[in-house]
Formats: C-alpha cells, structure tokens, sequence
C-alpha cells in the first residue's frame, strides 16, 4: 500500500481514535463483530492490539462458511460426486468440512468442481457444457443472495435450465438472533457488518436492538470504520443506552437497498 | 455457539415458480438427512 | 470504482446491464441488476462478487474521504 499525506493523516486519526476509546473503557465490555470481514480487518490492521485489555472482541458466526452447516456441506459433496453434475462455488467453501471429507477433497477425486467468482459465471459454464447440470452453491447473507437472485432471474429468462442453485443462503437478522438462543452469550454491543447492511438497510437491525437492548452499530471494514463503529458502541455502553447507529453513511441507508431487496423478494422466500 | 437447528430455519427457500432451477427439488436432496444421520444425505 | 461505461438496463434479464468500471487503473466488467440506482459515468460504485451494490456520486464519494479527513483533524 502506498503512504501518502491522506494515508498518513488517516493513520494518525487511527491511533488518536484508540486513544479516545481506551479512555473511555472504564469497565469491561465485549462487542462481536458480526462479520468475516471485519475479523479480517481487525486481524490485518493489528486492531486488536491497539484497544484497551478490558474490551474483548468476539468473532461472532456470521461469515458464509461458518453458516453453513455440515449437513448441507455434506449434501453439497454429495451433488458433486455426480458423473452429471458441475458444481460452482465461491472458493472459501471449498475446504469446509462435511462429516467425512470437504469439496476440496472430492475435487481432488475427480468431482467435478469450479470455483467462480461471480455466480453469473455459473451460466457461462452451463451453456457451454449444456449436457451438464451446473448447481451454483449458495451460501451466505443477503449480499449474496441478491447476486444469487439477479443470476436466477436471467437464468429463467434465457431459459438455461442446466443451471439450478442450492440455496442455504441465510437472512441475517433471523440468523443474529438465533445467537439470543444461546444463554451463555454475553456481549455488549454488536459491530454489524457494511455490505450485507448495504442491501438490508440499517433499520433491519432495529428488532433485534429492541428485543435484546443490544447496541447495534453498522461500520464499514477500513480501520477508520472499525474503531469508528467500536468508539459508538463504548459510547452506548457509557449511557446505557441500545440502538442502531450508523458510521457506513457512504453505503448504507436506513431502509437499504429497495431493488435487491425486490429480487431477493421475488426469488426467495423464508425457509422453515 | 448458535444452536444449528435455529440458524437452518433463517435461511431462504427458492420460490416455486423457479422450482426447475432449485437444485434442492430437482435433485430431491431428502430432507430427513439434515436431521443428522450417518452419511447425512441422499442425493436422487 | 469508478465507472466509465454503461451498457444495458435494469431488470432487463436478456441482456443484463453492465458497467466497465476501473480501480487503481485496472479495468473490470460489472453487472448492475442488484444496484439501488443505476449509476452515470463518472460515478462510483461499490462492488460484492462481480455485482455493483450501490451508487455514490462523485461528490458522495469525496465527501465520505473528506470525513475521514475532518476526523483527522477533529480528533
């Protein structure tokens, strides 16, 4: 990355906001980050290290892969290990473990498994091996699931019927409080993620701060953005006050993304 | 952490007017099998 | 990313719109049927697997610099 004067001065917001926070943690709070991306984050730009010992961060269980669960990994194996199908992934999924063996292993067996980086890619290799069934894995949250949408909707409308898709997709406040099932957690604030507010809108996660007088912050995924988003959880923590805030203003509006959300509605609908 | 019974039922069904493009129906992927049987699925 | 063309319209699943967009001086294809309001040329766009998600104006997204630039200073 390259240092200029923008950089520098951002650094510098960086440490100070550190300091503002370790300041202002005078008792111990635990916060989760919500999301894979803000555990990357906060792992690569050493975040961790910067706060005060007496604010723990816990990874919560909200990334893609973490979501989806043996079973369906299993069934997910299981589709490739057909001499008819093509199965087509995003590549964190490839080494998850099933109960006995990961896509990555039955790839190695022969299975006939492609890694794309858009599901759209998934109708290019249907129509050039028309003979093939292709099935585009579908894990994660509604960022995901309205790419997934979109890629359904022109599939039906080009009529590729050699391409279908197995969806384990999850709605993230159902799966947020699924957490609330669960006694023994105990946090203080959640440190929700960017994009996947992007499409929901801020407002999503209002329920779930009523319900659970849980303070819900949504922050982008630069350092600037994290320590931003933890700074308003600390703050609700000190006057003992839940709601949703806001710190991605440049990608995420209350009410969210209207158009994905009416693909997502007309593809969709909720499981169980 | 989170009970897996709870995560399952937030998840997203497709519709049925793209049933044809639902891998799940179209492979009949048997339901039973996520209640947590040995060799968990069975794929038709 | 900045964008520098468009092709294509919304909810038009025949031919999907697409923006070629630019970063850092690399040129890519993006698909817009998920966008909460379909970009111009010269906007921005923020991207999650090969879709854009959402538009920010080139103002929207000099502001959001400028933010980190004032807490900078406010800090």
């Amino acid at each position: 990355m390259e240092q200029n004067p923008k950089q520098a001065a951002l650094e510098q917001a960086v440490q100070e906001l550190n300091m503002i926070i370790r300041d202002a943690v005078s008792r111990p709070m635990g916060f989760m980050e919500v999301c894979g991306t803000h555990t990357m984050s906060i792992f690569r730009h050493g975040i961790r290290s910067l706060l005060p010992a007496s604010l723990e961060l816990v990874s919560g269980p909200c990334c893609p892969v973490c979501i989806t669960i043996q079973v369906d990994i299993d069934a997910m194996i299981g589709l490739s290990s057909r001499p008819d199908v093509i199965v087509v992934t995003f590549g964190d999924l490839l080494g998850v473990p099933g109960s006995r063996t990961s896509l990555a292993e039955a790839h190695a067996n022969g299975a006939m498994v492609e890694i794309v980086y858009s599901p759209a890619s998934g109708l290019k290799i249907a129509l050039q091996d028309p003979d093939k069934q292709v099935v585009f894995l579908g894990a994660g949250f509604e960022t995901t699931a309205s790419v997934v949408a979109a890629t359904i909707l022109e599939a039906y409308a080009k009529e590729i019927n050699n391409f279908s898709v197995f969806s384990r997709h999850k709605v993230m406040y159902l799966a947020l409080n699924a957490l609330w099932g669960d006694q023994e957690l105990c946090i203080n604030g959640l440190l929700c993620p960017g994009h996947v507010s992007t499409i929901i809108g801020a407002m999503a996660y209002a329920p779930l701060c009523m319900a659970h007088g849980i303070p819900c912050v949504i922050a982008g995924f630069e350092p600037m953005d994290i320590l931003m988003g933890i700074h308003r959880l600390v703050l609700q923590n000190l006057r003992e006050v839940a709601m949703v805030e806001n710190v991605y203003e440049r990608a995420v509006t209350w009410e969210g993304n209207r158009n994905a959300n009416g693909l997502m509605e007309t593809v969709f609908e909720s499981r169980g | 952490m989170a009970r897996l019974g709870y995560i399952e039922d937030s998840g997203l069904a497709i519709r049925s007017t793209f049933s044809h493009l639902d891998a799940e129906k179209r492979f009949e992927i048997e339901s039973w099998a996520r209640k947590g049987g040995k060799a968990a699925f069975v794929v038709t | 990313m900045e964008v520098i063309e468009i092709k294509g319209s919304q909810g038009n699943f025949l031919d999907p719109p697409v923006a070629l967009v630019e970063a850092r001086s690399t040129r890519v294809r993006v698909r817009l049927d998920i966008v909460d309001r379909m970009p111009k040329p010269g906007d921005f766009v923020i991207v999650h697997p090969g879709f854009a998600i959402h538009t920010l104006t080139r103002d929207e997204a000099r502001k959001s610099l400028e933010l980190f630039e004032d807490m900078a200073r406010d800090v």
